[in-house]
């Protein structure tokens, strides 16, 4: 009989030994896989800004990601990504919220339509669901729905083909649309549309409401396919860059991590077929010391999203890729900006 | 007689074919041809001096020789048009597909696309010839567009024709209408101008040539001793070069 319930605790389970006396570099046992990658699995990558990183390193190490919504066959890789293509497994740009997932889902699957899908500046037409996708927009409100009508049935082909999802939560913070109920990754007047309070308002969503979305996502997906999918979710440790909360930037922060993170971990516990990777709590580690951010302090630099990575192929039975390892002899961190990131626009409005 | 110098890659051979064949109607009497070929992308081993450009490679030299009936440089300042059959045509569909898919490709696409046709070193050699001689005028083919029985052709048929594909053809439209506008205006220097096939040498969709003018075709860069019936879906033949010839310079 032991004199205590801690007495045969793992060193993981302390402070001490976990994380002060740890290198943030190299965490032992943050994490454990619940199930092993396989070889022929096809997987689907989305979320906020960080969850590029993510996809862009699975890729690298070989795993098989899908593109579902290949770009046009003379697009230079280098203006891809302009254009939405190769930072996900589709054309969606970043998904900052369950219930903009939970949107996408119901329209590639249900047919749902869109309300307020069509947002213009300067004459030209922006989809409001994905309004970074086109730099100048669409010519037509006609060719921005044969695109879009083109997207979703691409989304629709992943949906029901992945074998596993990876997604990133982002943000618990966005924009509805008053009538319809419609959700926006920015918002309204950020890239394109018109801001306009008696048709928009702010939302920041409770716990209940993240969990609901996220339950309903995947139940709407479980019934749709005829086989088993497999989801990874991670909470991007990228902070808000602005709040519309009448408080503190930090406390809306603070929230909606801890909103996202909770919920991740309920659904981890309700459902067998989903895990928690810890990428959130490799990046904030204090041990770390903030090291892991870049200048801006929001931003996660090269050496942060290596030791993410680190962990999580560590587990799945591979090593980072080598053209992602880590450059010791450059010095030169970055500034963690090579992702593609409609929030950071918010900047702008900043005093 | 205006001078034509037609610069090429196994693609010359079209063009051989026709000036050293009968007589073109309104086109032999008012213009003389010299052609110069060179395999690949061989023909980058040149470089301008003054107004001539020259070889500096044996084997381009002996290339140009070899299909110029013995020149062994180019004397730019002797021809008053250039004809460039070269590298891939701006009116080649390939590069705004997915796969061999037709899908929605937006007009900042199309041009994103197109930039990067611009910066091939075909366009650039082009560009550099046509600033030599400012007086001369320039016409970039390109390649011919590949056959109607390319496997590529018939892929997209199947997309094209048939009473449910009205969304593509609209798709294939608009491709055609930016694909157009943008080869109409591009920067590469002012008295250079794309040519599109004329239609009539085009199938009905006007993206692939017919295939009768790929039988008998022959590749410049084999001597011009390889003759294709019509299994060659690159390559055109003479009644080609002819009708493209016509095309450029009748109404010079």
């Amino acid at each position: 009989m032991t004199n205590s319930p801690y007495e045969d605790l793992p060193g993981r389970a302390f402070w001490r030994s976990g994380v002060a006396g740890c290198s943030p570099l190299d965490l032992r046992d943050i994490y454990a896989r619940r199930w092993a990658i396989e070889p022929d699995w096809q997987i689907a990558t989305a979320g906020s800004c960080f969850a590029q990183h993510i996809a862009r390193y699975m890729k690298s190490a070989g795993f098989s990601v899908l593109d579902a919504e290949p770009k046009p066959n003379g697009l230079p890789d280098a203006a891809a990504a302009l254009f939405g293509y190769q930072i996900y497994s589709a054309r969606y740009g970043n998904i900052y919220t369950a219930r903009q997932l939970l949107q996408l889902i119901r329209e590639a699957l249900h047919g749902e339509r869109r309300h307020d899908l069509i947002w213009e500046k300067d004459g030209r037409f922006y989809d409001s669901q994905r309004p970074g996708i086109e730099p100048n927009g669409f010519e037509s409100p006609a060719e921005l729905l044969d695109h879009r009508a083109h997207h979703v049935a691409r989304v629709r082909q992943m949906l029901t083909g992945m074998d596993m999802l990876i997604f990133t939560l982002g943000l618990t913070e966005t924009w509805e649309h008053r009538g319809s109920g419609t959700v926006f990754p920015t918002a309204p007047g950020t890239i394109a549309g018109t801001w306009n309070p008696d048709q928009y308002q702010f939302r920041n969503f409770t716990f209940a409401e993240v969990h609901s979305d996220m339950s309903a996502a995947l139940s709407a997906l479980a019934e749709a396919r005829d086989k088993p999918l497999h989801v990874l979710l991670t909470v991007s440790p990228v902070p808000l860059t602005a709040t519309a909360e009448d408080h503190h930037v930090l406390l809306s922060s603070t929230y909606s991590k801890s909103v996202l993170r909770a919920v991740a971990g309920q659904l981890r516990a309700e459902h067998e077929n989903l895990d928690y990777f810890p990428s959130y709590e490799i990046v904030t580690n204090p041990a770390a010391r903030g090291v892991f951010y870049a200048a801006n302090l929001r931003s996660v630099t090269p050496a942060g999203v290596d030791t993410v990575m680190k962990s999580f192929f560590a587990e799945h039975g591979t090593d980072l890729p080598p053209e992602e390892a880590p450059q010791s002899d450059s010095g030169d961190e970055g500034d963690g900006e090579d992702v593609v990131c409609e929030d950071a626009m918010l900047e702008a409005f900043g005093k | 007689m205006s001078r034509v110098c037609i610069i090429g890659n196994s693609h010359l051979g079209a063009f051989k074919l026709a000036v050293d064949g009968p007589e073109i109607p309104g086109i032999s009497d008012r213009f003389e041809f010299d052609t110069f070929g060179s395999i690949r992308a061989s023909i980058l081993q040149t470089r301008i001096s003054g107004d001539r450009l020259i070889p500096t490679r044996k084997d381009v030299t002996e290339s140009f020789a070899r299909t110029s009936g013995g020149q062994t440089e180019i004397r730019l300042g002797s021809y008053s048009v250039f004809v460039m059959a070269i590298r891939n045509s701006p009116y080649w569909i390939r590069p705004y597909l997915f796969d061999t898919q037709l899908g929605p490709v937006s007009d900042t696409m199309v041009e994103a696309i197109h930039r990067d046709f611009l910066d091939d070193w075909s366009i650039e050699l082009t560009a550099e010839i046509a600033r030599t001689v400012p007086e001369a005028r320039v016409f970039f083919v390109g390649r011919p567009l590949n056959s109607q029985k390319d496997f590529l052709a018939r892929r997209l048929f199947r997309q094209l024709d048939g009473d449910e594909n009205a969304a593509n053809l609209a798709i294939k439209d608009q491709l055609l209408m930016r694909l157009n506008a943008v080869a109409a205006n591009i920067p590469v220097a002012p008295n250079v101008a794309m040519v599109r096939p004329p239609d009539h040498v085009l199938e009905p969709h006007g993206l692939f040539t017919l295939s009768k003018y790929s039988r008998g075709a022959q590749k410049a860069d084999t001597g011009m001793k390889q003759v294709f019936k019509d299994d060659d879906t690159m390559h055109m033949n003479g009644e080609y070069g002819r009708d493209m010839l016509v095309h450029m310079l009748a109404g010079l």
